[in-house]
């Protein structure tokens, strides 16, 4: 529990340190850097453009360029590079209301000037019209009052006013000052108050020179005031360099407090590197005791292994300590295998004298490995006890003496395990008497060299814990040269591509080895099984019956 | 060997630290992304008052060719019957050759139509200005009742259905009929209608065969009596606004004065703008008779005439007439081949 809430609180930790980083990150991001360059350009061209709208309404005043066409386009181009810088203006909103109250202004009065420029294209049209057409028309008022016959003696001094109001009009419109206007204003009462004397021919052209040179002379009075004032005098610039000041503060001061917040930042990054290296080391270290723990523990089990296969290979020692080496049977050649099929087996045998009474037990618990083995030492040390006490007592109340301890013990063991077995007693005459239910037993008759089966009979050890009267007793007698083959399943159930030896197999080597002796029958039968795959424990004892003058030479030897 | 975690965070570690001190060096990549926006190199100031006529810089073929055809589409109207060509014909220089146009249900117009010839040039829409762009405009004549008494919501509905619409305003705009989109289009193809390749624009390139002597004299006229005050500039008129009746009272003497003949006062209120208008262009001025806001002078020499005397406080001789006339007439382009009719829904 304790360990889970570190745990909880390291991830927490992490988590928390990478939102600071994360957090710091946004700050060192001021809205105000993005497009900087691009608003820095719309400054700049709209300061230039402010310059040309003035320069090209000049030129446009004094017929310097013929059209209206650059000055329209550059007042087109100043409002729509307004509107752009407005846009990227406001979509970051940390200008403050100093830049916003700029803005407006700005707009106001960049709108009041483009409607400047649109009434000074009208007027001065109309400026241009009678100005340039003023010249000629005097010239030609002249010319038509040259020609006339009436009022001769007006005529020097009316040319006289025409030539001077046509002077007068184009200094003012050039010069444009209050003496040169009433002078123009002066020129005109005079062509007014000449006008009964003008010749009729003439009347016309001259009523149309005084209409324009008091439009050219009024409407200098119009435009110039347009251009110099509302144009040219426009607070455009002034407004737009003050914008211009108050978004560099911004900026500035935004950019001050991102690299503020980038020094703050650096310093976090390094804590949480330090905070990683720590990290690292001391996983680096719970890695290293881990590794060592493996090896450690895998030692252990190592030791464990073979420790315990010590045991096995001790259990496998007492077992075939347990075989008997030496065969003690009178009149008899005698000769054993056991091989487990595991280290321990099931497997068991015996021969053995107790008491003057000569034994053989052949039997075979279910199965094989260490419980088999230890069931079938408990088994050969039951019987060994109750031989012992009672080296008398008949092989079917061997088994059942036997077969109480073996069930009981089973039963403790919890194992589902039961045993076959064969006991032979044999008597004073030579012949044995044998109870249990194991294998079927083969005898090899040496008078028809034929081998002889007796059916298995009885019951097994293990399962029912009395069974006194389930063994029936039979006896078997062996002539010299007659042998006595006894065997676990592992020999019959020996297969070779599927096919099992089985019993059949095994009465032919017998036949076929009967005559001979013991050892020579038993090796028949292991060679006959050595081409065979075996998977069980196998055991076999050969009892051959000997001459009874040679056994006895045979035992003195 | 493979890494063991405890070194593979300390990489991680060191990668996120490297990023954070790289975010520095990325500023200078968005900076050269920003538009320039410098103001144009000045051009060499020509002595000629008007100047050749270029084609405008293109918009995007599937928006022009959508624009083409809902400019012939007479579902924009109320009752089906008016397209926008209907009153701005392109073979008859771009209007309908009356006084007064016959919107829905042939009602008769307050107005005369201007052209949408080289429309795109105009300092701004309208014989009053009101609407400052292209795209604008196009809600005018669309909504008024006297001319295609059209509602938007019917519009986008009928375009919606038409599934030849539909494809060609995803090609063009990638969106479904809208309003803007149909305002978008019609602009784009009102752009592409500049009529290149006039007499007096080869003239002022150099071929001096292009005008004849009269057209020659005409010319030298046109700036002598001082039309040129306002008729100037590449379309020859169109970026200026002027009073109508600068010597003498026009409307005083025509009589009968509608609230059209305010002109430019309609929109800012300013009694300095009553009858104000905006030049209108000269270009292809012989098709687009009768003239003026109210249709009324018939012919060119009459109009000249008008003009003459309400603007330039002078009389022209019938020869001088003729003569600005001539060269006039030297103004009349090539309409554009993209200009050439197409009937409802687009192919």
């Amino acid at each position: 529990m304790n360990r889970l809430l570190k745990r909880a609180g390291v991830a927490v930790g992490a988590i928390a340190g990478l939102a600071v980083a994360v957090g710091l990150y946004t700050k060192t991001q001021p809205a105000s850097l993005d497009n900087h360059a691009t608003i820095v350009d719309l400054f700049g061209s709209l300061h230039t453009l402010d310059a040309t709208i003035s320069q090209q309404a000049l030129a446009a005043r004094h017929g310097l360029t013929p059209h209206y066409d650059p000055l329209t386009r550059s007042v087109r181009e100043f409002q729509g590079n307004l509107a752009a810088l407005e846009h990227e203006l406001s979509a970051r909103d940390r200008g403050g209301k100093e830049l916003a109250a700029t803005l407006v202004s700005l707009r106001a009065d960049s709108e009041r000037r483009s409607n400047a420029v649109e009434h000074f294209k009208t007027q001065n049209s109309v400026l241009k019209n009678s100005l340039y057409y003023l010249p000629l028309a005097g010239e030609q008022v002249i010319l038509e009052i040259d020609g006339a016959t009436e009022h001769r003696a007006a005529v020097p001094a009316i040319s006289a006013a025409v030539s001077k109001v046509v002077q007068v009009t184009l200094a003012q419109n050039l010069l444009g000052g209050q003496a040169e206007r009433e002078n123009t204003e002066r020129q005109i009462d005079r062509l007014r108050a000449l006008e009964p004397q003008v010749p009729e021919k003439a009347r016309e052209r001259y009523g149309l020179l005084i209409a324009h040179a008091h439009t050219a002379s009024r409407l200098q009075q119009v435009v110039d005031p347009i251009v110099r004032h509302e144009v040219m005098g426009a607070p455009v610039s002034k407004e737009l360099t003050r914008l211009e000041r108050l978004y560099t503060d911004q900026f500035n001061t935004a950019l001050a407090e991102a690299s503020w917040y980038r020094n703050v930042l650096y310093g976090w990054s390094m804590l949480l590197l330090a905070a990683l290296i720590v990290a690292a080391v001391k996983l680096r270290s719970v890695y290293a005791n881990l590794e060592r723990l493996v090896l450690e523990r895998t030692h252990k089990l190592n030791q464990a292994l073979q420790e315990l296969w010590g045991e096995m290979a001790l259990a496998k020692k007492i077992q075939t300590a347990l075989v008997p080496r030496q065969f003690a049977l009178k009149d008899c050649e005698v000769a054993a295998v056991m091989r487990p099929a595991d280290q321990v087996g099931g497997d068991y045998y015996d021969v053995f004298e107790v008491g003057g009474v000569e034994w053989v037990l052949i039997g075979d618990v279910s199965g094989h490995g260490v419980p088999a083995g230890l069931i079938m030492m408990m088994c050969q040390t039951a019987v060994r006890s109750v031989l012992a006490a009672n080296p008398h007592i008949g092989p079917d109340e061997l088994l059942a003496l036997v077969n109480r301890t073996l069930t009981e013990n089973i039963e403790r063991l919890g194992e589902d395990k039961y045993m076959t077995i064969s006991a032979f007693k044999r008597e004073a005459n030579g012949c044995f008497k044998v109870a249990g239910m194991h294998q079927d037993l083969l005898i090899y008759r040496a008078k028809s060299a034929r081998v002889e089966r007796l059916l298995a009979e009885g019951t097994w050890l293990g399962i029912n814990p009395d069974i006194r009267t389930l063994n029936p007793v039979r006896a078997i007698s062996l002539e010299p040269g007659d042998a006595l083959v006894l065997y676990t399943d592992g020999i019959t159930e020996a297969r070779r591509q599927g096919e099992m030896l089985d019993f059949e197999g095994l009465e032919r080597t017998v036949t076929a080895h009967g005559g001979e002796g013991a050892e020579a029958i038993l090796g028949g039968i292991l060679e006959t099984l050595s081409g065979y795959e075996v998977n069980d424990d196998v055991a076999a004892v050969i009892i051959k019956q000997l001459e009874p003058a040679r056994a006895a030479s045979e035992s003195a030897a | 060997m493979k890494l063991p975690p405890a070194r593979r965070l300390f990489w991680l570690g060191v990668a996120v630290a490297g990023s954070v001190g790289c975010t520095q060096g990325s500023r200078d990549t968005q900076a050269s992304r920003a538009t320039s926006r410098l103001v144009d190199e000045p051009q060499a100031i020509s002595a000629e008052p008007i100047l050749p006529l270029e084609p405008l810089p293109a918009d995007p073929k599937p928006l022009v060719e959508l624009g083409r055809s809902l400019f012939h589409e007479t579902a924009l109207s109320g009752d089906g019957s008016v397209a926008c060509a209907t009153c701005h014909d392109l073979a008859k220089g771009g209007q309908d050759g009356r006084a007064l146009s016959l919107g829905v249900g042939g009602k008769l117009g307050e107005i005369n139509a201007p052209t949408v010839l080289n429309a795109a040039l105009n300092i701004a829409q309208f014989w009053d200005g009101r609407a400052k762009t292209l795209e604008d405009q196009v809600d005018g004549p669309v909504q008024h009742p006297l001319e295609m008494g059209g509602d938007w919501q019917t519009i986008e509905g009928k375009l919606g259905e038409n599934p030849q619409y539909r494809a060609a305003f995803q090609s063009a705009l990638g969106a479904a009929p809208s309003r803007a989109g149909v305002k978008l289009a019609i602009a784009a193809f009102e752009r592409t209608l500049i009529t290149v390749d006039a007499p007096f624009d080869r003239w002022l390139k150099g071929d001096k065969k292009a005008l004849s002597a009269d057209q020659k004299a005409g010319y030298e006229l046109f700036k002598a009596a001082g039309c040129v005050a306002c008729h100037q500039g590449q379309n020859a008129g169109g970026n200026m606004y002027q009073r109508f009746g600068v010597f003498g009272n026009y409307f005083q003497d025509r009589g009968k004065i509608t609230k059209a003949d305010y002109g430019r006062f309609n929109v800012t209120h300013a009694e300095a703008d009553r009858h104000v208008f905006r030049v209108p262009s000269l270009r292809n001025v012989e098709l687009t008779a009768p003239y003026f806001h109210d249709g009324s002078a018939e012919t060119l020499p009459k109009a000249v005439q008008v003009m003459a005397r309400y603007q330039l406080g002078k009389s022209l001789s019938d020869d001088q007439i003729s003569k600005i006339v001539e060269f006039l007439k030297s103004l009349t382009g090539r309409t554009p081949a993209a200009a050439a009719a197409a009937n409802g829904a687009p192919t």
